[in-house]
C-alpha cells in the first residue's frame, strides 16, 4: 500500500506537468486556429500510428535516453552536468574519425569508434570534475561554457582539417564511413538502430548501479547529503571524478550511435540542432534522476518531436506546437524544482532560528 | 496566502506566454497559412474523387524555409504548380538532418506519387531511401544524385555567370575586377567558370581576382576580402558568399566600388552600389518538376535549367529590376548583353561548363 503510494505520488507530478503542457499546447493550436483533436490524433500518429512511426519515435529517443541517463547519474551525486551538448558532440565527432581513420575490418573499427566516443567525451566531462575538485571552479558554469569550445572545436574540424572534399556538396561534414563499420538498424527499412539497444541495456545496468551497488549507494549518499557522506568516509573528489567521467561517457555514447547508425558522418550542427542534449536533460529532471524514469521521459519527449513533425505533415497546425508543449513541460518543472528550493531554503532558516534563540 | 499569491503568478507567466507564442506563431505561420487553398482543394477532391484520383505530391526541404529566399521562390513555384495541374501539394520542412530523412521516410510511408526535394544537404538521405524504395519517384533540385528512379534537376548558373562576366569586362575602367567566393568547390566554379569566360571574351586584359571566404555565413570575413581587392585596384567586385555578400555591399557602399548580389534581385537593396544581380529560378525549376510530372513526361535524369528554360537570368538583361540602371554599367552595354543572351539561349554562343572540364 505504502509503495503504491509512493509510487502514485511521484508519478502525479510529472503527469501534471503534461497535462498542464497538453493543455496549453491545445490553446495555442485554437489560437493558430487548427482543430484541437485532429491536431492531437495526427500526434498520436505521428508517433505511435505504426510500427513505422513507433520505430521513428525510438530512433529520436536513444540519444535522449543515453543523455538523460548521464545526466541522472550525475545529479544522483549532486553534481549539475550541463555539458552534455559538448560531450555529444566530442563524441560523435570521435566516432566519425576513428571509424575513418583506422586501418582494419569493419567490426573493429565499429567497436574501437564508439569506445572512442564514450572515452573522449568522458575525459571532456570528468576534466570539468577536476577543475572542480583541483580548483573549485563551479561545475554548473564550467560544464555549461565547456559546450561552446566543444562545439566550435568539432565545427573547425569538420570544415578545415577532416571536411569532406571528394563531392560537389560544400557543406562541414566528415566523409562518409565505410558500409562495414555501421551501426546495423534493427529492421530493415526502419530508421531506429542498434544504438536503441544500448540505450536499454544501459537503463537496466544503471537502474541495478544505483540500488543495489555499494558505490551507486555512495553516488545516492553523495547527492543527498554531501557533509554526511564525507563524515562516512566517501571520498567526494575521487566520486565526482568517475560520476562524470561515466556521465559524459553516456552522453558520448548517444553522439557516437548517432553518427554510426543514423548519418553515418559527422555533419556540423546535426547533433546540436535538434536539441538531443537538453531535451536529455529534461527528461532527468521529469523523471527526478530515475533511470527507469528518465528512459520513459525521454520517450515521450521524442515522441512528443516526432508527433510534431506528423502534425508538420499533415494539418496546417506548425511544428512549433511540440516545442511549446515542451517549453511549458520545462516550465512547470523548473517551478517544482524552484519552488521545493525557496521551501528548503525556509525549512533550514526556520531551524537555524530555532537553534539561536 | 502566500501560496495562492504564488498560483497567480505562475498563472500569469503562462498567460503571457501563451499570448507571446500565440502571436509567434500567428506572425510566422505565413507559410502554412498559404495552403488552405491547397488543402481545401485536396479535402474537395477527396470527397469528390469518385472520376480520378488525385495524385499527391510533396517537396522535403531539408531546412526551415525561414526568410531564406531560394527556398521561399521554391516552395512559391511548386505550390502553384500543383495548383495549375490539379495535383494534391504539401512542404514539409524539416529542422534537422535526422528530422530530414524522417520526414523523407514517412513522404514514401504516406504513398506520395512525387517526392520532391533540394540541395546537397539532401543528398545522403536521398540516397538512401531512394535506393531503399526503387518504386517511387524522386526529384531532387540544385544537385545530381545518380540513382535509376531520382530526376536531378540542376542549373546552369554558368550562363548567367558569363553575362555578369561579360558586364563586367564591358564596364570596368581599372582593367580590374573581383569575385568574393564562399568556398573553393567545385561546386561553386559553376560562378567563376562562367564569370572569367565572360570577361575574357569582352576585356581579354582585364584582371580577375577571386577570394574565398571559407563559409556561407561570414559577412565579416567578405567584407574584409572585398576591401582588399578593392585596394588591388578592382572596380567591380562580384559577390558569391551567399550571406557574405552582405559583407560585399557594406564594403562598396562605404569605399565607392560596385558589386554584385545573387539568387534574387539584390540591387533593390542599395541600387547605386549593387548594380547587377545573378538570379537563380528555384521557383520556375520547382513548377517545371511538377508539370513535367503532370503532364507525364516526366524522366529519371538529369536535367538542366539555363537562360533557355528561365532557369537562371541577370537584372536588366532577362529579367526587369525595381531599381534603376546605375551609370556604371548603362544602357549599351546591356543591349549588348542582352544580344549576347540571345545567342546562348540560340545556342550561338556556348559557355562551357566549367564541372566538365
Amino acid at each position: 500500500m505504502n509503495l503504491v503510494n509512493q509510487i502514485a505520488k511521484s508519478l502525479l507530478q510529472p503527469l501534471l506537468a503534461i497535462l498542464v503542457g497538453l493543455a496549453a499546447g491545445a490553446v495555442a493550436i485554437m489560437i493558430v486556429g487548427g482543430s484541437v483533436v485532429d491536431t492531437y490524433a495526427e500526434m498520436w500518429k505521428g508517433a505511435f500510428g505504426s510500427f513505422y512511426f513507433f520505430t521513428n519515435t525510438l530512433a529520436r529517443a536513444t540519444p535522449i535516453i543515453l543523455i538523460g541517463l548521464g545526466v541522472a547519474l550525475a545529479f544522483r551525486a549532486g553534481f549539475f552536468n550541463l555539458g552534455a551538448e559538448g560531450q555529444l558532440i566530442l563524441g560523435g565527432l570521435s566516432a566519425a574519425l576513428t571509424a575513418l581513420h583506422v586501418p582494419g575490418p569493419g567490426w573493429l573499427k565499429l567497436t574501437l569508434a564508439i569506445i572512442a566516443g564514450i572515452i573522449a567525451a568522458g575525459i571532456w566531462s570528468a576534466f570539468a570534475g577536476w577543475l572542480d575538485t583541483r580548483f573549485r571552479m563551479n561545475l554548473l558554469i564550467t560544464t555549461l561554457l565547456l559546450n561552446y569550445i566543444a562545439v566550435y572545436f568539432a565545427s573547425y574540424m569538420v570544415s578545415h582539417p577532416f571536411m569532406d572534399r571528394t563531392g560537389s556538396a560544400a557543406m562541414a561534414q566528415t566523409p562518409m564511413v565505410e558500409n562495414a563499420a555501421w551501426l546495423p538498424k534493427l529492421f530493415q527499412g526502419m530508421s531506429v538502430h542498434a544504438g536503441f539497444l544500448f540505450a536499454m541495456i544501459g537503463t537496466i545496468l544503471l537502474f541495478l548501479y544505483i540500488r543495489y551497488t555499494v558505490s551507486g549507494y555512495e553516488v545516492r549518499m553523495l547527492g543527498g547529503n554531501p557533509l554526511f557522506a564525507s563524515y562516512g568516509g566517501v571520498r567526494r573528489g575521487r566520486l565526482m571524478l568517475i560520476s562524470m567521467f561515466v556521465s559524459g561517457g553516456l552522453a558520448g555514447l548517444a553522439g557516437a550511435a548517432e553518427v554510426l547508425g543514423t548519418q553515418y558522418r559527422f555533419i556540423d550542427g546535426s547533433l546540436s540542432a535538434p536539441g538531443y542534449a537538453w531535451s536529455g536533460i529534461m527528461a532527468t529532471l521529469l523523471a527526478s534522476s530515475h533511470p527507469i524514469g528518465t528512459a520513459l521521459a525521454a520517450l515521450l519527449l521524442a515522441a512528443l518531436q516526432t508527433g510534431g513533425m506528423g502534425v508538420e505533415r499533415n494539418t496546417d497546425v506548425p511544428l512549433e506546437i511540440s516545442s511549446l508543449i515542451q517549453a511549458v513541460l520545462i516550465l512547470f518543472v523548473s517551478a517544482r524544482i524552484s519552488y521545493s528550493f525557496i521551501k528548503n531554503r525556509k525549512k533550514a532558516r526556520a531551524a537555524a532560528d530555532g537553534s539561536s534563540t | 496566502m502566500k501560496k495562492q499569491f504564488l498560483v497567480i503568478v505562475s498563472l500569469l507567466v503562462v498567460a503571457a506566454m501563451l499570448a507571446a507564442c500565440g502571436g509567434n506563431s500567428g506572425g510566422g505561420n505565413n507559410t502554412p497559412n498559404n495552403t488552405p487553398n491547397n488543402s481545401g482543394a485536396a479535402e474537395g477532391n477527396a470527397g469528390g474523387d469518385s472520376n480520378e484520383e488525385t495524385r499527391r505530391a510533396v517537396l522535403v526541404l531539408p531546412e526551415e524555409i525561414g526568410v531564406n529566399p531560394f527556398f521561399q521562390l521554391m516552395d512559391e513555384g511548386f505550390k502553384r504548380g500543383g495548383e495549375e495541374f490539379g495535383l494534391e501539394v504539401r512542404t514539409i520542412e524539416s529542422s534537422d538532418p535526422a528530422a530530414f530523412e524522417q520526414n523523407l521516410r514517412a513522404a514514401v510511408a504516406e504513398n506520395y506519387d512525387l517526392i520532391v526535394t533540394a540541395t546537397f544537404q539532401a543528398e545522403d538521405a536521398l540516397n538512401k531511401v531512394a535506393q531503399e524504395n526503387p518504386d517511387k519517384t524522386f526529384a531532387i533540385i540544385d544537385t545530381f544524385v545518380d540513382l535509376p528512379n531520382v530526376r536531378s534537376v540542376g542549373f546552369r548558373e554558368y550562363e548567367a555567370a558569363y553575362l555578369m562576366g561579360a558586364a563586367a569586362g564591358l564596364s570596368t575602367q581599372t582593367n580590374t575586377v573581383g569575385a568574393i567566393v564562399a568556398m573553393d568547390t567545385p561546386l561553386l566554379k559553376k560562378y567563376t567558370g562562367g564569370f572569367e569566360q565572360g570577361l575574357q571574351a569582352t576585356n581579354p586584359e582585364a584582371k580577375f581576382l577571386v577570394n574565398y571566404v571559407g563559409g556561407f555565413n561570414d559577412p565579416a570575413q567578405a567584407k574584409e576580402l572585398a576591401l582588399q581587392q578593392h585596394s588591388q585596384g578592382a572596380d567591380f567586385i562580384a559577390g558569391m558568399a551567399a550571406v557574405g555578400d552582405n559583407g560585399v555591399f557594406e564594403a562598396a557602399s562605404e569605399e565607392g566600388f560596385y558589386t554584385a548580389g545573387q539568387d534574387t534581385d539584390r540591387t533593390v537593396l542599395d541600387p547605386e552600389h549593387i548594380v547587377l544581380s545573378q538570379l537563380k529560378g528555384t521557383d520556375a525549376v520547382a513548377y517545371e518538376t511538377v508539370k513535367s510530372f503532370a503532364e507525364d513526361n516526366f524522366t529519371f535524369e538529369a536535367v538542366e535549367y539555363g537562360l533557355e528554360e528561365g532557369g537562371v537570368g541577370i537584372t536588366f538583361v532577362t529579367h526587369e529590376s525595381e531599381s534603376e540602371l546605375s551609370d556604371f554599367i548603362g544602357q549599351e552595354t546591356i543591349d549588348q548583353l542582352k544580344e549576347m543572351a540571345e545567342q546562348i539561349k540560340s545556342g550561338e554562343l556556348v559557355v562551357a561548363n566549367p564541372l566538365a572540364q
